[in-house]
């Protein structure tokens, strides 16, 4: 139930026509978890925060350094040397203690995947390396959570929103470890332009409205301000979900 | 010939086109001609066609107007029209900030 304080809180979007009190009380029984505490994941988080999503798990294994500071806006230079997982749970819980906020500061690998993602509504992607989203990517369509993949390099960015058994899995768009270069050039807006589009898609699969970017990957560039959408397709023997995957 | 260009490349391409549309020569410029226009403009950078095979580099995508490039019947081969949009992007940015 939507307390008096939820209500006031959350007033400007349950004003949204097709949101309304219902849409809040479908976030306020969500769980979202957010893969990452770095430059998506901090602005993603802040946004399901104060959007009022009723359960964020934040996970990340890294300690706060300087040269995170440009962009991973949930850790400041008091900071430095913390948990990033403690350190952005600790900022969410002060924008809006109403809900409640799960640190992990652990990694994701094949033997918690599974552990720490079970039951959840959504999880968002917001890790730096193609192995651990390759983990997030078979256990979300295992289980059949909804994925919502975004990934930055300079001003550029990339967003596609993943649901298990109807659009194609990030191993249908990269079957292959794509070449990665760490570290690699980023300003903060890049990635906190994908965190927002990401955390949109939440919003919207959670309480049930609006369109998708489902069989789609939109491209955005901020150093041109160029924007595009790309249709996307299934592969009919996708190791993870297709007929040459587990599901 | 303008043509619109769209481009998400790790590579910075204002420095090579100040504008956001290339004017092409010819009576006739094929798509092919437009992406052999930004190899050569940003020194070979932006690699869109493999030498060997003049194909797509698989690193890449290439839309015309919305539509993939492998789709189109002419390919490559397909002739552009003055206002075609041209999208020439790398396929993965996979950094997490
Ligand atoms: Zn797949």
């Amino acid at each position: 139930m939507l307390t008096r304080d939820d209500l006031e809180r959350y007033d400007r979007q349950i004003r949204y026509e097709g949101f309304g009190e219902e849409g809040q009380q479908k976030l306020k029984s969500s769980h979202v978890i957010v893969a990452g505490a770095g430059g998506i994941g901090c602005p993603a988080s802040m946004y399901l925060a104060c959007t009022g999503v009723g359960r964020i798990t934040i996970i990340d294994s890294e300690l706060v350094e300087l040269s995170n500071l440009n962009r991973q806006v949930l850790h400041w230079d008091e900071d430095i040397g913390q948990k990033k997982a403690v350190s952005a749970a600790r900022k969410l819980r002060s924008l809006n203690p109403s809900i409640r906020v799960v640190p992990i500061a652990a990694q994701i690998t094949e033997t918690n995947a599974r552990d720490i993602i079970n039951g959840a509504s959504v999880v968002v992607d917001a890790m730096d390396n193609f192995e651990t989203r390759a983990i997030l990517n078979r256990v979300c369509v295992a289980e059949g959570i909804p994925f919502i993949h975004g990934g930055v390099w300079g001003l550029c960015g990339q967003v596609t929103t993943i649901i298990p058994g109807k659009t194609p899995c990030l191993a249908c768009l990269y079957p292959q470890k794509p070449e990665e270069q760490t570290p690699f050039p980023v300003f903060g807006v890049a990635p906190a332009m994908v965190a927002v589009i990401q955390a949109t898609e939440a919003i919207k699969i959670i309480a049930g409205f609006g369109r998708l970017l489902t069989g789609q990957m939109l491209y955005v560039n901020l150093a041109t301000m160029d924007f595009c959408l790309r249709e996307v397709a299934r592969k009919p023997d996708c190791e993870v979900c297709g007929s040459r995957g587990n599901k | 010939m303008k043509i619109r260009l769209k481009s998400f490349f790790h590579f910075d391409i204002t420095r090579v086109f100040d504008q956001n549309q290339i004017d092409l020569a010819g009576e006739r410029p094929t798509l092919r001609a437009l992406l052999q226009e930004v190899i050569q403009k940003s020194d070979g950078r932006i690699q869109v066609i493999e030498p060997e095979t003049g194909y797509i580099d698989t690193e890449y995508f290439v839309l015309l107007n919305g539509r993939e490039s492998q789709a189109l019947p002419q390919g490559l081969e397909t002739e552009l029209h003055d206002g075609d949009e041209v999208g020439i992007g790398m396929m993965h940015f996979w950094g997490g900030g």
